[in-house]
């Protein structure tokens, strides 16, 4: 089930939300939530339920162990290793293990037997958050959760259980036991949800079609621009479709009294690729920088060993998107530049005119998206080649070959204009004025009322993130 | 103030969505009008509904259809959407005279909404065009064979995807099909369509079916198979616009796509009917519709009749034959003309005879209790194409 899903609109939340709050009661509330929590995941993988649940399982246990043995180091060590490897091991199973396959075939002449296994949804989110609570746990960052069914509750939480953000468990560690919902949460959530909803279905899906048509068309129509306007486009779709879905996990946490990190923060008015890591998919890139960067020694080791640390965390960065080698090159990409940048780019950047700065790291941003986009690398080639080797549009061969190319004049710029951060700016929904807070909330409603009419109509409606 | 603003804010939203729930759930209704077609409900929930998603796709198609408002929605968008595009376009659209533009999986050529053609080698499910039509000749050859005491008779219409309007290329399905058939050339006919004039001249610009003159040209050729040298009924003068149609090509993007409907007049013998085995007032509306009386949106379907599994047409003269039509929507503009002239007429549209007569359709059975001498199969490519046997559904 997917937040802009009729089912989940109109089904799922007002049930949940009506029996949530039917209880003053918070363990009865925590019930609710947790068995919705499961009748979420359950109603798009009723097969692979268990999957999660028994990963939750290791970690319960784990924790126990680890917990018992504080003292004894070793002991705390061992168990702590076991429970991680274990979770590992069943990301790469479920997640890796067809890659692995399919490459050693490729190398070795297609002996092995393809294992066929399905990926699990939001696999990588619940295993990410999983690894985070036993990696604290072993650090003495957070205490142990006795109860099974908070840390169930905590893994499999529906606002971000299968595409994020990845929160941790000491965000919501106190808030699982003891938290305050109230009116203002409950108005500023569903506002939150409703943004996201609107970045996803009007922009995200609005910019999807652009990118399709190009991509998945006869390369022969389309010329350099339309492959630039297609790689543009396809910048903002997963900018649109990834931040809305964290706002709309953001906003639906809030309404049930929960309070998670921001997991977006602009990217694309960064004036530097490090900027824009900042910035980018904050929940993911904090996490490998917390349990992978820094315990590999960070920046204060010898300036090999960090280039290398940064080529592990990147590399392992790219192969958390998906198990195909072009998300190894896109992290890798990503790498060079961010290397590149720490090493001599950063002074010449910092000398140039901002808008320079902005440039610069947009256009490599957007080619590192194309990157992203294609699994084949010979269409992810032929697309690079055609953005760099000049070739006239067929403007009315474009059009033949399918009008709605027409709707990019409207999503396009509509797109560019609503990555920048204006309704911050404008300080909209913050206004003390009298009637400010009745305009905000008929103007989210009628947003509202557009998605809905969107999405009752629409069939196309693709997630990104959802199969990370 | 802030506080009531937020109440209220909280509380529309949640009444909007548990009002969609609760009509889907209670109070479902059973026509989608907007996209005329039954609204989808919510399937039974089982086991293995949920475990193969089918149950969770019910739920999916029939919030989509049945929250409030989910027509105006529907309308709204497309209308917005389709008005956009269309005003975008108009500039260009001139410049693209003589070429296939796609809109949104809708194909534009010169004004017309059209179907791409068809090659004999496009795959359909698995099977070539040209297996499917191999299938169905040899099903037709071996009731042929094994029925020599009906005339049987086979019309082919040709359409838009029978021609690359483009490149002015033929598909070359009707020969492929109609050489395949063991009946003799005075049994077989088709109706032509080598140019895009041609097409446009015999065929609705915003649907596929074809217009009063094609099926007028259809009617009388095929009653020269089945009666040759029987005068045909003469129109009452030229063709009169009835009213304004939107075709079944004018949805979603291009619904803002209308055309004037033309008719014929005719003086029809008297007929009694019955449809799906119930009697009937008549199929079609045609005479309600050109007495400016159409209670109705003004389609094809509408205007001819509608596509049952069985109508049966009666003009109570037992000296005449009796004939079965057997073919898809395209006869439905033929249907009365034809009957006029034999006792009893029976057409059947295999889509749909079980679902709504509640049994099989066997034609040796169907044929001999009805006295049924002779059988007129009729259609276009889609259906000389349809997976399975024609003669039996």
């Amino acid at each position: 089930m997917v937040f802009s899903a009729t089912p989940f609109l109109y089904g799922f939340f007002p049930l949940v939300f009506l029996l949530y709050f039917i209880w003053n009661n918070r363990v009865w509330r925590n019930a609710v939530l947790l068995a919705a929590s499961l009748a979420f995941y359950a109603w798009g993988e009723p097969r692979l339920l268990v999957l999660m649940l028994l990963a939750t399982l290791e970690a319960y246990l784990g924790g126990l162990l680890m917990e018992r043995w504080k003292e004894d180091g070793r002991r705390k060590k061992a168990v702590f290793t076991i429970t991680a490897v274990l979770l590992a091991g069943n990301l790469f199973v479920f997640k890796y293990l067809n890659f692995v396959v399919n490459n050693l075939n490729l190398l070795a002449g297609g002996r092995l037997p393809q294992p066929g296994i399905v990926l699990p949804i939001g696999i990588s989110f619940y295993t990410f958050q999983i690894l985070s609570y036993v990696i604290d746990l072993y650090r003495g960052k957070v205490s142990v959760q006795r109860n099974f069914f908070y840390l169930l509750l905590y893994v499999s939480f529906f606002p971000q259980l299968i595409a994020g953000p990845i929160v941790r468990y000491q965000t919501v560690e106190r808030e699982i036991r003891d938290r305050r919902e109230n009116l203002e949460d409950a108005a500023a959530g569903l506002r939150r949800f409703i943004q996201g909803l609107a970045k996803k279905v009007i922009l995200a899906n609005g910019t999807a079609a652009l990118v399709e048509l190009v991509y998945k068309g006869d390369p022969a129509v389309y010329g350099t621009a339309m492959y630039w306007a297609a790689a543009v486009a396809y910048s903002l779709q997963i900018y649109f479709d990834f931040s809305g879905y964290s706002d709309m996990a953001i906003g639906l946490g809030r309404v049930f009294g929960f309070h998670f990190l921001e997991n977006f923060d602009h990217p694309y008015i960064s004036a530097s690729i490090t900027e824009f890591w900042r910035r980018w998919h904050i929940s993911m890139a904090s996490w490998f920088r917390d349990y992978i960067y820094i315990p590999l020694g960070g920046s204060r080791v010898s300036p090999a060993r960090w280039v290398v640390n940064l080529l592990i965390v990147w590399s392992l960065t790219g192969f958390w998107h998906g198990a195909e080698w072009n998300y190894l090159l896109w992290g890798l990409y990503n790498a060079a530049f961010l290397l590149a940048e720490k090493l001599f780019l950063r002074k010449a950047l910092d000398r140039l005119p901002k808008l320079l700065c902005w440039l610069y790291a947009m256009f490599f941003i957007v080619i590192s998206m194309v990157v992203f986009y294609f699994n084949d690398f010979s269409l992810m080639l032929s697309a690079l080649g055609q953005m760099f080797s000049f070739r006239p549009t067929d403007w009315l061969g474009v059009a033949a070959a399918d009008l709605s190319v027409l709707y990019g004049l409207v999503f396009l710029p509509l797109g560019l204009v609503c990555m920048l951060p204006l309704p911050r700016r404008l300080r909209l929904g913050e206004s003390d004025a009298p009637g400010a807070a009745a305009l905000n909330n008929v103007l989210h409603l009628g947003l509202a009322v557009v998605c809905m009419a969107v999405i009752v109509t629409s069939k196309y409606d693709p997630f990104i993130y959802f199969r990370f | 103030m802030k506080k009531i603003a937020d109440a209220l804010f909280v509380g529309v939203i949640l009444m909007i969505l548990t009002a969609g729930l609760a009509r889907t759930v209670f109070s479902p209704k059973d026509v989608n009008t907007y996209e005329n077609r039954y609204a989808n409900k919510i399937a039974p929930l089982t086991a293995k509904g949920w475990l193969d998603g089918s149950f969770q796709d019910s739920v999916d198609k029939a919030l989509s259809d049945q929250v409030q408002l989910s027509e105006v929605y529907k309308r709204t968008y497309y209308n917005t959407a389709s008005r956009f595009l269309w005003t975008a376009a108009a500039p260009i659209l001139p410049q693209l005279q003589d070429r296939y533009v796609n809109a949104a999986g809708t194909l534009l050529f010169n004004g017309n909404l059209v179907y791409p053609p068809r090659p004999l080698s496009q795959d359909m499910d698995g099977e070539t065009a040209a297996e499917r039509l191999d299938g169905m000749a040899d099903n037709f050859n071996q009731y042929f064979a094994a029925h020599p005491e009906i005339d049987f008779c086979v019309y082919y219409i040709e359409r838009d995807i029978d021609l690359d309007f483009e490149a002015g290329q033929g598909m070359r399905a009707r020969e492929y099909f109609l050489n395949q058939l063991e009946l003799p050339p005075d049994r077989v006919g088709y109706l032509p369509v080598d140019s895009f004039e041609e097409f446009q001249s015999l065929f609705l610009q915003t649907d596929h079916h074809w217009n009063c003159r094609g099926s007028y040209r259809g009617y009388t050729q095929a009653l020269e198979l089945l009666l040759p040298g029987e005068p045909p009924l003469e129109p009452l003068g030229e063709p009169v616009e009835v009213g304004t149609m939107y075709g079944s090509r004018s949805l979603g993007l291009t619904s803002n796509f209308s055309e004037p409907f033309y008719a014929y007049r005719f003086d029809f013998p008297e007929m009694t009917a019955q449809r799906n085995g119930v009697p009937a007032a008549g199929y079609g509306k045609q005479a309600a519709f050109l007495a400016g009386q159409g209670d109705e949106r003004l389609t094809y379907g509408a205007f001819y009749g509608p596509d049952d599994g069985e109508a049966v047409l009666s003009t109570n003269r037992p000296e005449r034959e009796n004939l079965l039509i057997l073919g898809e929507s395209y006869d439905n503009a033929v249907i009365q003309l034809l009957a006029s002239h034999f006792n009893n007429t029976y057409a059947v549209d295999l889509r749909y005879y079980q679902p709504y007569l509640g049994e099989d359709f066997r034609f040796s059975d169907y044929v001999e209790q009805r006295g049924i001498t002779k059988v007129l199969l009729i259609g276009c490519m889609s259906y000389f194409c349809t997976d399975g046997g024609a003669l039996e559904g």
